[in-house]
């Protein structure tokens, strides 16, 4: 809570005169509002339209004056009409589709007008890339922290936008749940047990993008709006395990403290590369793996179609999380410092690894369902070797697509400890 | 599902027939998202005297454009690799029961069975993303007659 005696000298340093600060403040605009204003970088033109509203409010008054003359004006038929004659934006734009089949895309657009995000764009607002702005005003800084493109950025994130709106599903309409049937307990428990993992570790997807949204220029429009596709995709996949963990005479099984471990600190990396890392390559890779074995998992038609289309989904946010690697380290203006960060980070990653699948309440369900029964546990072992094998090897292929070298220095082992 | 005509496995005419028979079901297509993908299907031992063949499947929105037989080594986003007779136990599966069971989908299979060969990680994941498609596509030859060499 800022106060007055702090918004007066904070005024002194942003050019807001005492005398303008202490009529703010006669007219009911509170310290706090005042302090927010100075931070957004208001005009000292747009401070004063900010008291005058203030003070026509006092007054009892809707309008300010300057509305009141433009609805005087309005009644009499004389309209603004600037934004009809404004000869400053380009004019005559037309995206054309270059797949009629597909309707118009983000890249078709881009085709044709500010498809190019700049690196270092210095607008701190929310206009459109592209579009005209008022002159003689500032605008309000939204407060953006990540303002160079390799700090968001990826080369494959405007199509995989395409592909993110394409493919959403529904857990409620598109699931077979008419083909799910009472499972032997030992089955039904796994599946249980495998769906409450995923309930709980899902969302982090959903919660860590949300997260940073706010702080990413909106410039980069593109990487946002990924983003809040991924964080529905993952609402989905929370939804879609909670579904089936709750619909076939099984229920919610356990959450281990340790696994929330891993998600916190996904959620409270310091900065987007690194929860990026932590989230797009390490922890949506594995989780990736283990959908993929989904068709191993699945003893129905309704269990594998979920566990595709999970697949397809985190596919998509690992292969914006490789290539957002990428992209960060190949134009970060000191690579060797980046790298070396990184690598503390991809350190802790590998480290925590075991807490995952050398976990008894994740492997042993894991294995139980790939063999078909606790009969077969140790048939379903062999499966979830083959899962630790795949997950290393493609997460060493997706650092070393990205030029981010882990093999020598990889703290995971190669092969399964059991 | 309506049998639109009899092709032998592996060619160009049994691939561009499944694509027919896909391109009837566009709502399906449609739902599943574009398959921006050019992928390999390669036939080991289908060719004659035991020889591989390869075939180049180049999708474009939500269907199959253009299929031709590779000469040569081909750009491609990955490639599906198996013998001929896991190819043919897909194929009559999926024909028996109007789609692939749990145990002959190509994710399935790809576990020990059809190798996925990708220049780099990002192109093999490509298959996964559009896995449901694909499927799709493969579940499409339901409607066609198949024969198999020998």
């Amino acid at each position: 809570m800022a106060t007055p005696t702090e918004v007066l000298q904070k005024g002194l340093e942003r050019g807001w005169s005492p005398v303008m600060v202490q009529r703010a403040l006669a007219v009911g605009v509170t310290a706090d509002a005042i302090d927010r204003a100075m931070e957004m970088g208001l005009s000292l033109k747009q401070a004063e339209q900010l008291i005058a509203r203030a003070e026509a409010a006092q007054k009892g008054e809707f309008y300010t004056p300057d509305q009141q003359e433009y609805i005087e004006r309005v009644k009499q038929g004389r309209y603004h009409l600037e934004w009809l004659t404004d000869k400053r934006p380009q004019w005559g734009v037309k995206a054309e589709r270059r797949d009629s089949r597909r309707g118009l895309t983000l890249m078709d657009i881009n085709r044709e007008f500010a498809g190019d995000a700049e690196d270092a764009p210095e607008g701190r607002s929310m206009a459109a890339r592209g579009s005209t702005l008022d002159i003689d005003t500032t605008y309000p800084d939204m407060g953006y922290i990540y303002n160079n493109k390799y700090q968001v950025w990826s080369d494959n994130v405007v199509p995989l936008y395409e592909e993110a709106v394409q493919r959403q599903w529904s857990a409620t309409r598109d699931i077979p749940w008419e083909t799910l049937q009472p499972l032997p307990d030992d089955l039904e428990r796994a599946q249980c047990q495998i769906s409450t993992f995923l309930t709980e570790v899902e969302m982090i997807a959903s919660d860590f993008p949300a997260k940073w949204l706010w702080r990413m220029n909106q410039h980069f429009h593109e990487v946002k709006m990924f983003l809040c596709t991924q964080a529905m995709d993952e609402a989905r996949h929370l939804e879609v395990f909670r579904k089936r963990a709750l619909a076939n005479g099984g229920g919610l099984l356990r959450c281990r403290a340790d696994t929330e471990m891993g998600l916190a600190s996904i959620l409270l990396a310091p900065t987007y590369i690194q929860g990026s890392f932590l989230m797009h390559v390490g922890g949506e890779g594995l989780v990736l793996d283990i959908f993929r074995a989904g068709e191993f998992l699945a003893q129905n038609k309704c269990e594998k179609e979920i566990y595709r289309l999970c697949m397809q989904d985190e596919a998509r946010h690992v292969s914006y999380g490789t290539m957002h690697l990428k992209y960060f380290l190949e134009h970060h203006p000191d690579r060797a410092e980046a790298e070396e960060e990184l690598h503390v980070v991809a350190d802790a990653f590998e480290r925590g690894f075991a807490t995952f699948l050398v976990n008894p309440w994740i492997i042993e369900p894991l294995a139980v369902l790939a063999g078909g029964g606790m009969a077969h546990i140790d048939r379903g072992m062999e499966a979830v070797k083959i899962v630790w094998r795949r997950i290393v090897d493609e997460y060493l292929n997706r650092c070393e697509l990205a030029g981010f070298d882990r093999r020598s220095r990889i703290k995971l082992p190669a092969a399964p400890p059991y | 599902m309506t049998t639109v005509t009899t092709c032998t496995f592996p060619s160009t005419r049994w691939f561009e027939a499944v694509g027919e028979v896909a391109r009837r079901d566009e709502e399906t297509f449609r739902k599943l998202g574009f398959i921006d993908t050019t992928l390999g299907v390669s036939v080991l031992g289908g060719g004659p005297a035991g020889g591989d063949r390869t075939f180049v499947l180049s999708f474009g929105a939500y269907t199959l454009d253009e299929v031709h037989e590779a000469a040569g080594a081909e750009s491609v986003d990955f490639t599906l690799r198996a013998p001929l007779a896991a190819w043919e136990e897909m194929i009559r599966n999926i024909r028996e029961n109007d789609g692939a069971d749990l145990h002959h989908t190509l994710n399935y299979l790809h576990f020990g069975v059809i190798d996925l060969v990708a220049e780099d990680q990002l192109k093999a994941d490509l298959f996964f993303r559009v896995n449901g498609s694909l499927q799709a596509f493969f579940d499409a030859s339901a409607g066609v007659e198949t024969e198999f060499p020998g």
